[in-house]
């Protein structure tokens, strides 16, 4: 039972606040029944009905809490700073089907075209003003470089149970200008390459989800656990 | 919306055959999910309640009969093996035309995120105990998926859809029947704690040696979590 009796007040949470709910939810919905198995007419149906949805479904929002969550909304192409839409037709010329994104994450505001080209994934960010930050495209470990994949893999070591999820290549440099010719040449000596990680990994004797950030040489310069929604509404 | 109707249109002529029976009603639900221990176990309690509002159960035309059909309040302990796998211990009973039926269920569940849709699949088998009837056990399997409607992630006050299909195979003495449900709902996620859902399941059943049976429930669903 890992984690069971974890925390505290965890048992008196459980011993109590259950039963507690479950009885709560009982009464209020032993008088929906009462309600429903008397004889009713058509009309008084429909009225029944309405008490139910109206009952049933926003008396809980009474418990309602606010969460702090990163934004992604997509936006048209045309709300994208002109910059950063210059500097992608430039970099990225033979690109013509691209989907934009609106960022909000920690009060910082960020813009990212996100498209396929060659059949890889590639996902640019700008930042407010419409300056280049990173390009980022999708890759596979199975089909990198033998020396580079032993490299990172001796960076995942370090971590039991370790899966890696998703990986992208990240190429960043010190101006855009660099950048841009660093992508339109497919030049690595340009930019400075680092690998932006999605994985399962036992830490702090939990296995959860990660996102790091490794260098070339698999070293992890930053990481931050992915927080899942609660997925209550596929399992039950 | 549009997707709902889109739905109901295809599933009409389901509905009028002569000879299958037929019902439509609804099926409001709660669950109120709490969790403990960063999130590897959870408590869930749900509340759900059957009306037919149309019924046509010697396969006259469908006509306006109402009939408070049950009450299902189950609860169910999970445990969190790791992000993408879940399972679960629970039990449901059921007030129904004034009798009580018990069930219990073993289940595991495994949820993934692909680019932007996250899949949900659902293996599960129930025992059911009702009075003076063996037992009757299923099997079932769903996969649903969590389609966002603006962008490639779900956020707060964002919409969904939530498409679905399940397939229940039940056993009882030598008797071995077969249903068919397909979901589909919109959603709206209001943030970590709350969403809410409305949208149509579709059963069919009795259609291997029998005309069918056709339900179509409007669902609305709440997912609390404490």
């Amino acid at each position: 039972m890992p984690g069971f009796f974890q925390g505290t007040g965890a048992f008196l949470r459980i011993g109590l606040s259950g039963p507690f709910l479950s009885m709560l939810i009982i009464n209020h919905f032993y008088q929906f029944v009462v309600i429903l198995q008397q004889k009713p007419s058509k009309l008084k149906v429909m009225k029944r009905i309405l008490i139910i949805c109206m009952l049933c479904l926003p008396a809980a929002t009474v418990f309602a809490q606010e969460v702090k969550q990163e934004l992604e909304q997509r936006i048209d192409a045309r709300l994208a700073p002109e910059k950063a839409r210059q500097w992608l037709k430039e970099a990225f010329p033979k690109v013509s089907k691209c989907k934009w994104y609106l960022e909000r994450s920690g009060g910082i505001t960020s813009y990212e075209a996100k498209f396929k080209l060659k059949g890889i994934r590639y996902s640019v960010e700008f930042n407010r003003e419409g300056l280049i930050e990173d390009v980022e495209k999708r890759v596979r470990l199975d089909k990198m470089e033998s020396d580079q994949r032993g490299r990172l893999y001796l960076g995942f070591a370090q971590f039991d149970k370790f899966k890696a999820i998703k990986v992208q290549e990240q190429w960043t440099a010190s101006t855009p200008l660099r950048l841009k010719q660093a992508i339109a040449g497919n030049d690595p000596k340009l930019a400075t390459i680092r690998y932006e990680v999605e994985f399962m990994a036992m830490i702090d004797e939990k296995y959860s989800l990660w996102e790091g950030l490794f260098t070339q040489d698999g070293k992890l310069l930053s990481r931050r656990k992915i927080v899942s929604r609660p997925t209550d509404n596929l399992d039950y | 919306m549009r997707q709902v109707f889109l739905i109901l249109l295809l599933i009409a002529p389901f509905l009028s055959q002569s000879q299958s029976r037929s019902s439509i009603g609804l099926l409001p639900s709660v669950s109120v999910t709490h969790s403990w221990a960063d999130k590897t176990w959870r408590l869930t309690g749900q509340l759900q309640s059957m009306q037919a509002v149309w019924n046509n159960p010697g396969g006259e035309p469908l006509a306006f009969d109402y009939d408070y059909i049950r009450t299902d309040l189950t609860m169910a302990l999970s445990y969190r093996s790791n992000p993408h796998w879940s399972f679960a211990l629970g039990q449901m009973t059921r007030l129904s035309r004034g009798e009580l039926v018990y069930r219990i269920f073993q289940q595991a569940s495994f949820a993934t995120r692909g680019q932007s849709v996250r899949w949900g699949h659902r293996f599960r088998t129930d025992q059911t105990f009702e009075p003076e009837e063996n037992i009757i056990t299923r099997l079932r399997y769903r996969v649903s998926a969590e389609v966002p409607l603006n962008g490639q992630d779900l956020n707060k006050g964002e919409w969904y859809l939530k498409p679905g299909i399940e397939q229940v195979v039940r056993f009882q003495n030598d008797s071995v029947g077969w249903e068919q449900r397909f979901l589909g709902a919109i959603g709206h996620y209001l943030n970590a704690g709350n969403k809410f859902e409305i949208g149509v399941d579709y059963r069919l059943d009795d259609f291997v040696e029998g005309p069918g049976r056709h339900r179509l429930w409007t669902t609305f669903s709440y997912y609390l979590n404490l």
